[in-house]
């Protein structure tokens, strides 16, 4: 598999479509966190709101979490290139397992996740800097909870990259898997919404279905804005990525394997 | 040694056989062609050989190992067309070929792109490499990995005469100095005949006939065309005077001697003599792509 992987990532780095996600990403997060400091600036000079109001780990983790689709995205669209250009053959008949192929690509696609939070990081570090220099008080100083909260949404993005690796191998070509991916993350949350409601008239009950979705389950974790989820909901946020992850690579492998190429 | 054996292998798609109880043997420096009409099954069969598709039942043995995954790393495959990232050059293709066989020897590299007369492309992206090239890049990947079994799907689609002659004589080359085993499959059929040492003819998913290629001439032999005003009456003077048993009417003036040692003068001046008009004499020795022509019609 080692040597999959060293091609898969020799690959990545020579594609367009790597670095301009990556230029997307960079753009709109430092816009993004320009546009927090200024308003942060400004609500503390003509408000006189303070600055701690507007911590940069609350900001990094709103942007970053918005972005998600967009490196799910890039994988896709990796992972569906191997069928269109039809070098999945080259690999697929040399003798390796599928599922190394295809825990390569998972990985591939992790690594590049991570490439992309690290140059976001700074895209959205720099600018808020420049904006606050000379204002900075405790904006940079890390809540207690960051860290869990940071795992919590990587948690997300190692789902959302299982899920669109598992659109792409299922579906093979790339328009109809971007549209795919998107309404299984936007359409599916909206009939669950419908269904809880319709349940909600015929059952008295405070289950609601769309907590257990992947997109409703982050948008709740980040809806804690000093990022302290309450303990009785922690267990179902850890729970949802890691039961979306398990299933997607499950189905996506077993559906890899068992397809012609 | 047996490098591939099949024994009753099958695939169905949607309860129709693409293959069918396909029985197929390949020995040790052998160049196996593989013919068929669009459809018939070549690609498939070559498919489950090779990992790309999974046989519905039957057995691949790979190198006398059912060990496939093993065996499938001493395979070069060529499916369809060459496969490449088209933005990138010759030699980065042949990179990320090298980097996934594990390669230790990076001048292979340069030694591959040599042999298939590919080393003055240096920069050119293999999105503008006219369809020659990219074959002979294909053929020049799949040697990376210094394979003991070549499987090519065609090499020659979209090559002019010239490239389809150098491909020949590169194969033919591996074969002799390296003793690679080639099973490749053609419609280039007068290509094939000059190239392979085997033949396998497939229709609708059936291995109909194997054979060398010395057999081929066999097959085909020589036979005496004679066309007449009266074939009825032309057959009896042949079976009665002259002793010729092995013929075959094919119309109501066309008659086909197979018999061995035919003396054309004879057979004129007998049919002459009983006024049996004789149009024309002529000798006529079938190639591979008649022979084929006749399986597949005597397969239906």
């Amino acid at each position: 598999m080692i040597n999959i992987l060293k091609v898969d990532l020799y690959k990545m780095f020579k594609t367009k479509s790597f670095y301009v996600i990556g230029i997307i990403l960079i753009t709109f997060s430092a816009l993004n966190a320009y546009m927090y400091a200024r308003i942060t600036l400004d609500a503390n000079e003509k408000i006189g709101i303070s600055l701690d109001s507007f911590n940069f780990f609350t900001v990094f983790m709103q942007i970053i979490s918005s972005l998600v689709i967009y490196m799910t995205l890039f994988v896709v669209l990796f992972m569906v290139s191997e069928f269109s250009n039809g070098t999945i053959k080259n690999i697929a008949t040399k003798g390796y397992l599928r599922e190394s192929i295809y825990f390569s690509k998972l990985i591939a696609g992790i690594i590049s996740t991570l490439i992309y939070i690290s140059v976001v990081t700074l895209a959205i570090y720099l600018p808020y800097i420049f904006v606050l220099r000379g204002h900075i008080t405790n904006e940079f100083e890390m809540p207690k909870y960051f860290v869990n909260s940071l795992f919590i949404i990587l948690l997300h993005f190692l789902a959302y990259i299982s899920i669109g690796l598992m659109i792409a191998s299922l579906v093979r070509k790339s328009g109809i898997s971007i549209v795919c991916l998107f309404a299984f993350l936007a359409l599916i949350p909206l009939l669950l919404d419908i269904l809880d409601k319709l349940l909600g008239y015929v059952v008295e009950t405070e289950f609601r279905m769309s907590n257990y979705f992947i997109s409703t389950n982050l948008k709740y974790a980040l809806s804690y804005t000093d990022l302290s989820i309450p303990d009785k909901d922690i267990v179902r946020v850890i729970l949802v990525p890691i039961c979306f992850f398990v299933a997607s690579v499950a189905i996506g492998v077993t559906a890899f394997k068992k397809r012609d190429i | 040694m047996e490098i591939l054996n099949t024994k009753n292998l099958t695939k169905t798609y949607k309860k129709k056989n693409a293959v069918s109880n396909l029985n197929m043997s390949i020995n040790k420096g052998d160049i196996y062609g593989f013919i068929g009409k669009n459809g018939a099954g070549k690609t498939t069969t070559i498919k489950m050989i090779v990992g790309l598709a999974a046989p519905t039942s039957g057995e691949i043995t790979l190198f006398e190992s059912k060990s496939l995954n093993q065996g499938r790393r001493k395979i070069g495959t060529v499916i369809e067309a060459p496969t490449f990232v088209p933005n990138l050059t010759a030699r980065q293709n042949m990179l990320i070929q090298w980097k996934l066989l594990g390669n230790k020897n990076p001048a292979i590299i340069d030694e591959m792109l040599n042999l298939v007369g590919l080393d003055y492309v240096g920069k050119k992206k293999v999105k503008n490499f006219s369809l020659g090239m990219k074959q002979r890049l294909g053929i020049a990947m799949t040697l990376m990995g210094e394979p003991e079994f070549l499987v090519l799907d065609e090499p020659t689609n979209g090559l002019d005469p010239k490239g389809i002659v150098e491909v020949r004589e590169l194969l033919q080359k591996l074969n002799e100095e390296r003793g690679l085993t080639i099973l490749i499959s053609s419609h280039i059929l007068s290509e094939l005949a000059k190239l392979a040492t085997r033949i396998g003819i497939i229709d609708d998913g059936v291995l109909l006939e194997e054979f060398s290629i010395d057999e081929l001439d066999e097959r085909c032999k020589s036979k005496l065309v004679v066309l007449v005003d009266d074939t009825g009456k032309a057959k009896d003077i042949l079976a009665e005077q002259l002793n010729l048993n092995d013929y075959k009417v094919i119309d109501a003036n066309t008659i086909e001697i197979y018999d061995k040692d035919i003396d054309s003068g004879a057979i004129n001046t007998a049919l002459a003599k009983n006024d049996v008009v004789v149009n024309s004499i002529s000798t006529s020795h079938a190639d591979l792509e008649e022979y084929f022509l006749n399986v597949i019609k005597g397969g239906k």
